[in-house]
């Protein structure tokens, strides 16, 4: 059974479409995918290869379906979802074992970004900056200070202690700058 | 001081390249494809819960059977024990030997 087209309005909140589905509607789960789905994407698409964004897009709309019952409400479901999916991403990660854990950087260019473009590198260049990071700072960084999450939220994603997860962040953020500072002046001679 | 605030600049600039990576749009093939497993998990899931009584009602059976087991054996064990008339004469023996020996006389 199709949801109706008055289902797929904004006027019913993320809140009725969820005590549907742990109602046993399991077809409205199409209405969360329709808002939300777009969202999970993007970010499972910051953290893994694009070849595997669909996939594990995929398996974290699996989970949240299957964990739905622990959402509360008072949470927007948006964030709620967004670490699910960066949940998924690393054990996406995990599954690869260890060094392959570089797997979402294996694009990233092996010497720094040449180019001029004052804007349009910044990602090719911020791929280069954190691929020279270890991989623990790598993730640290980018779900603390890219993904802003609060440390709990850090520390629940990635199996870690708080303490090591505000150690490890601040650490890996003071090593990023080093590195940023480094290719400064360089930056600044061709722009 | 320069370097500092340089550094900052670039590294904001950096997260925002972060935020604003391309995604690709959802398509109808991928969300039918979530939606099918989706259906398949709440599929499992109900099997699993018309399956959950009976586990149940199997489970307390065998403790109920254990229980009564362990009770049987508890009774049975403590009969034995106080049939045996070798404890029940060293008992009388060591509290009242006087009577042992006009037992022992009459006899």
């Amino acid at each position: 059974m199709q949801p109706s087209p008055l289902d797929r309005s904004t006027r019913i909140n993320d809140a009725d479409i969820v005590r549907r589905i742990n109602g046993g509607d399991t077809n409205a789960f199409e209405l969360l995918i329709d808002r939300h789905g777009a969202h999970v994407q993007r970010v499972v698409s910051r953290h893994v290869p694009p070849t595997a964004v669909a996939e594990v897009s995929h398996d974290a709309l699996v989970a949240a379906f299957l964990s739905l019952s622990s959402w509360e409400p008072t949470h927007a479901l948006e964030r709620w979802l967004a670490r699910i999916a960066l949940r998924t991403c690393v054990d996406h990660w995990r599954a690869r074992g260890g060094p392959a854990w570089q797997q979402p950087l294996e694009t990233a260019p092996q010497t720094e970004p040449a180019t001029s473009d004052p804007g349009g590198d910044d990602r090719e260049l911020l791929d280069w900056a954190l691929a020279q990071l270890p991989t623990e700072d790598r993730q640290v960084l980018t779900l603390v200070y890219f993904e802003q999450l609060d440390v709990r939220e850090c520390a629940g994603i990635l199996d870690w202690g708080e303490s090591k997860v505000k150690v490890r962040a601040h650490r890996a953020r003071a090593r990023l700058r080093e590195i940023l500072k480094r290719i400064l002046p360089e930056r600044g001679a061709r722009s | 001081m320069t370097d500092d605030r340089d550094t900052h600049d670039l590294e904001q600039r950096l997260a925002e390249a972060w935020r604003s990576t391309p995604a690709p749009t959802p398509t109808a093939e991928w969300k039918s494809g979530v939606m099918r497993a989706v259906h398949s998990e709440a599929q499992q899931q109900d099997a699993s819960q018309e399956g959950a009584p009976l586990l149940t009602l199997v489970r307390n059976a065998l403790i109920v059977a254990a229980t009564a087991a362990a009770l049987v054996a508890t009774y049975t064990f403590s009969g034995v024990s106080r049939l045996d008339p070798r404890d029940e004469l060293v008992r009388v023996i060591g509290q009242d030997p006087q009577t042992v020996l006009e037992l022992f006389w009459v006899l």
